[in-house]
């Protein structure tokens, strides 16, 4: 008998099926693996079934040729034979069987079964002779292979006689590569699961307490694999729900058994006990996904070949005709079929959606096609929405130069093919004094730019739609000096130097935008300080400042903590920057630099290493398909920005043309957005929010705060 | 969960009939989907009647969830050409087709859509924009219009 468990991210509900080629008298099914919504089960005593649940459809495999060739004689696959896997070859559409045999002069064979063809062919010319019977004759690989990314994956019953962990069999290619497993996986029996459309690997850790998850994030990339602990002493991962939320089946150490929902964090949501599920030990867990597929088999192939090609006269025969009844009806038809206008067709919610998609800097130009177009564009939602939906993000870097003159460059435009050089276009700061001060950029956020014109004010700016407001913080400054006028004239409190540390971010609760500063006063105090821009206005925050902490990494919990670095070494002057939405910092080695990316906020093990064969790479941010994009010095005086891959590989490098490039030129990068300035009349509508995370940062640190802090 | 070789009975405004199978509707159209969910569908006896959507429309429409349904497992590149060949229409099929996507909430197709259309807009000029969607009155006063092409001349 099959159940089947339907795991749905609120519900599970069973259903229990009745395998095909059912005989009286009961035969025995061992499921073998599955793909792309088939499964695969071997019935005794010497077939394969090939099913799909869904629709039915079955099909019998029969190994006769290995029965009778085989040592032992007549081995029965998924009990004697050594592994096998079964997958989908996209390239030729047909399911692939594997099976590794030894016959009986000792020697190991690779066969392969086509569901196409329906025939097997000899691989054994596949198999690289050093590998050859560490791979076939092992015994004690978990013998049923895990089909993903277009090939077969084996792991070995026992990781200390193994270390490169992970066999793949390719199957387009046809040929073999090794994975190998994290190095902190314990080495008791893992087995293989996909998650999230993640490669994972799960074993039950040490002290039987608690089952560890190895998930690859990027397959293939050694660094990506990320550690889960769940709570639940023997925990099979099944899959994830559409939250990122673990499902899987096992029993905890205080006798719960069933089905299981687990977050990343180990926390239990929910416990499916209804269901019935008896826990064989050696029992596999199959999860596949429904799917209506027909089987491929050649036969049918044909008659939809010749129903393709019937088609295919039959749209030939109209196309022909086509031109001809145009003709004639042209002119009717001109009168009759006038094309309709945009505007007075589609309702305004869909000119909206459409218009929201359109990058900032199109914008611009956009709202002059039509009084319609610019009054939905200058709404002030419209606004918040571009940004916040963020479906045409555009990323922008900003440079000062002689800390006196601004340049964006426009990144975007880095991706398109055609273009050898990028041109920056000059900016006018704003609150420009002849003769010119000079400019700092402190941060950026949401399409602002903070910056620090001396001597003594800061700048909110929005680059694009260039709105700006001056905040003053002349209360620093009197803190910091001392009432005579002599020694206010020795050492006068500057932002840029002399501030421990300063953030700049956004409170959503509030909408507002918030500039924190830490500072040393005259009698060598730490103090804390908060700007909301709204009411332009400091408040004093020394009391959520805990005493103990350094001024080091900080995180909220109603105050400060801290998020602890990757690695045990030291890392020498770690910058922070945010790549395609995940906190990353990143390192320059000797000849390279190390970017540290966190792929899940606050989860330690998510730490993920890049490695970039290019001495002071400054990443800027990721592209849509996720290269890196960033900027270098090859050669003094030089500025480039490159595009890598997560591999390393350099995909493309780009000049930057405009004119002498020092190399002290601070940047930020930020996405383009037509927001307004807050103000302090529109803060009267809202309520009071509470507790909301801010996100702020700066060189290299990171604080967040709630406004709990505040209340404290 | 419904059984694959269910059929679901729509009706164009043109009362046209279309039998589609129950899954390829549910799995893309919220309101579809919704509407089996809560039993308000008779298999014996309903049709879904969609007023607003002529039966040409609707057939390109169920062309799109067939496909999709079928061949979600395919690579990205081909499942985008097959989307561009779909979409090559007229702008009037096009709209036809946008507001058919959005009256049976099918998200990926709303989508497709609006980036197809965006794709028309970006980066054009603004008499190129204005003759592709065919907007002859755009609303700007003569003289709103004569200051937007002063001060912005690289625009049209």
């Amino acid at each position: 008998m099959a159940y089947l468990v339907y795991l749905d991210d609120n519900d599970a509900s069973e259903k229990v099926v009745c395998p095909p080629f059912q005989k009286k008298a009961p035969s025995n099914f061992v499921v073998l693996g599955f793909c792309r919504g088939f499964i695969l089960f071997h019935r005794r005593p010497h077939f394969l079934v090939v099913w799909n649940p869904l629709t039915g459809s079955s099909k019998r495999i029969s190994y006769s040729h290995i029965v009778h060739r085989s040592k032992p004689p007549g081995p029965r696959i998924g009990y004697d034979v050594y592994l096998h896997g079964f997958g989908y070859d996209a390239s030729q559409d047909d399911y692939l069987l594997l099976v590794a045999w030894c016959d009986c002069e000792g020697q190991y064979h690779l066969d392969c079964f086509s569901l196409r063809t329906n025939s097997w062919v000899n691989l054994d010319a596949a198999v690289p002779k050093h590998l050859g019977i560490q791979l076939l004759g092992f015994r004690y690989w978990h013998s049923g292979g895990l089909f993903f990314n277009g090939a077969v994956h084996w792991v070995p019953w026992d990781l200390k006689d193994y270390r490169d962990a992970i066999i793949i069999f390719d199957l387009m290619e046809m040929t073999f590569s090794t994975i190998s497993a994290p190095e902190q996986l314990s080495c008791s029996s893992p087995s293989l699961a996909l998650l999230g459309g993640c490669l994972a690997l799960y074993s039950r850790n040490d002290d039987c307490r608690n089952t560890d998850i190895w998930v690859m994030k990027e397959y293939k990339v050694h660094s990506s694999w990320t550690l889960y602990q769940i709570p639940c002493k023997d925990f099979r991962p099944l899959c994830l729900s559409s939250n990122r939320d673990i499902i899987g089946r096992g029993y905890t150490s205080c006798g719960k058994t069933g089905y299981f929902i687990y977050n990343v964090r180990g926390d239990l949501l929910k416990h499916f006990n209804s269901l019935c599920c008896q826990l064989p030990c050696r029992e596999r867990n199959n999860v596949y996904t429904e799917s209506l597929l027909p089987l491929p088999s050649d036969i049918k192939d044909k008659d939809n070949k010749k129903k393709m090609k019937e088609i295919g006269h039959q749209v030939d025969h109209e196309y022909f005709e086509q031109p001809d009844v145009a003709k004639a009806m042209k002119q009717s038809s001109m009168e009759k079929k006038k094309l309709k206008s945009f505007n007075d067709l589609l309702p305004l919610e869909l000119i909206r959606a459409i218009l929201l998609r359109v990058p900032v800097k199109h914008l611009a130009c956009v709202r002059c096609v039509s009084k319609l177009w610019n009054t939905l564009i200058s709404d002030p939602n419209f606004a918040k929405s571009h940004l916040d939906l963020s479906l045409a993000p555009s990323h922008t870097c900003l440079f000062l130069q002689d800390n006196s003159h601004a340049y964006s460059v426009d990144l975007d435009a880095l991706l398109q093919d055609d273009n050898d050089g990028v041109d920056a276009i000059a900016l006018s700061l704003p609150f420009m004094k002849k003769p010119p001060s000079d400019f700092h950029l402190l941060g950026s956020c949401r399409g602002f730019v903070l910056l620090h014109r001396e001597p003594q004010f800061l700048i909110l700016w929005n680059p694009l739609t260039d709105s700006s407001k001056r905040i003053s913080y002349s209360h620093i400054v009197n803190a910091l000096t001392n009432c005579s006028v002599f020694d206010r004239l020795v050492k006068v409190f500057c932002f840029l130097h002399d501030a421990l540390l300063c953030g700049f971010g956004y409170d959503a609760s509030q909408d507002d935008y918030i500039v924190v500063v830490a500072y040393k006063d005259k009698d060598g105090e730490n103090h804390f300080d908060l700007c909301c821009l709204r009411s332009n206005s400091w408040i004093n925050l020394d009391a959520a400042l805990p005493k103990s902490l350094y001024w080091d990494y900080w995180k909220p919990k109603g105050s400060f903590s801290k998020i602890s670095v990757p690695i045990e070494r030291d890392l020498y002057k770690p910058r922070l920057v945010l790549l395609g939405g995940c906190l990353a910092l990143y390192v320059y080695e000797e000849d390279t630099t190390e970017i540290w990316v966190m792929k899940e906020y606050k989860v330690e093990s998510s730490w993920t290493v890049y490695e970039i064969p290019l001495k002071f790479f400054k990443p800027l941010c990721l592209s849509a398909n996720g290269n890196i994009i960033g900027r270098g010095y090859p050669s003094y005086g030089e500025v480039r920005f490159y595009i890598y891959n997560v591999r390393g590989e350099l995909l493309k490098h780009v000049q930057y043309l405009y004119g002498e490039p020092s190399n002290h030129i601070r940047s930020v990068v930020h996405v383009d957005c037509l927001m307004a300035i807050p103000s302090n009349i529109k803060q009267k509508k809202r309520k009071k929010g509470c507790q909301n995370h801010k996100e702020v940062k700066q060189g290299n640190l990171v604080k967040l705060y709630s406004d709990e802090a505040i209340q404290a | 969960m419904g059984s694959p070789l269910k059929k679901i009975m729509l009706c164009s405004s043109e009362k046209e009939i279309f039998s589609v199978e129950e899954q390829v509707m549910v799995q893309h159209s919220v309101i579809i989907n919704n509407m089996i969910e809560d039993g308000s569908y008779n298999y014996e006896e309903s049709k879904i009647p969609l007023d607003c959507v002529d039966s040409k429309t609707l057939k390109k429409v169920i062309d799109y969830c067939t496909y999709h349904t079928h061949h979600h497992n395919d690579n990205q590149e081909d499942l985008e050409a097959w989307d561009a060949q779909f979409l090559n229409v007229d702008s009037n099929g096009l709209y036809d087709l946008l507001m058919a996507a959005n009256y049976l909430e099918i998200r990926n197709l709303l989508d497709l859509i609006y980036r197809t259309i965006k794709n028309m807009i970006k980066g054009k000029k603004i008499d190129e924009i204005r003759r592709i969607l065919n907007i002859k009155d755009h609303g700007f006063t003569p003289e709103e219009e004569e200051q937007n092409r002063k001060e912005y001349p690289h625009f049209y």
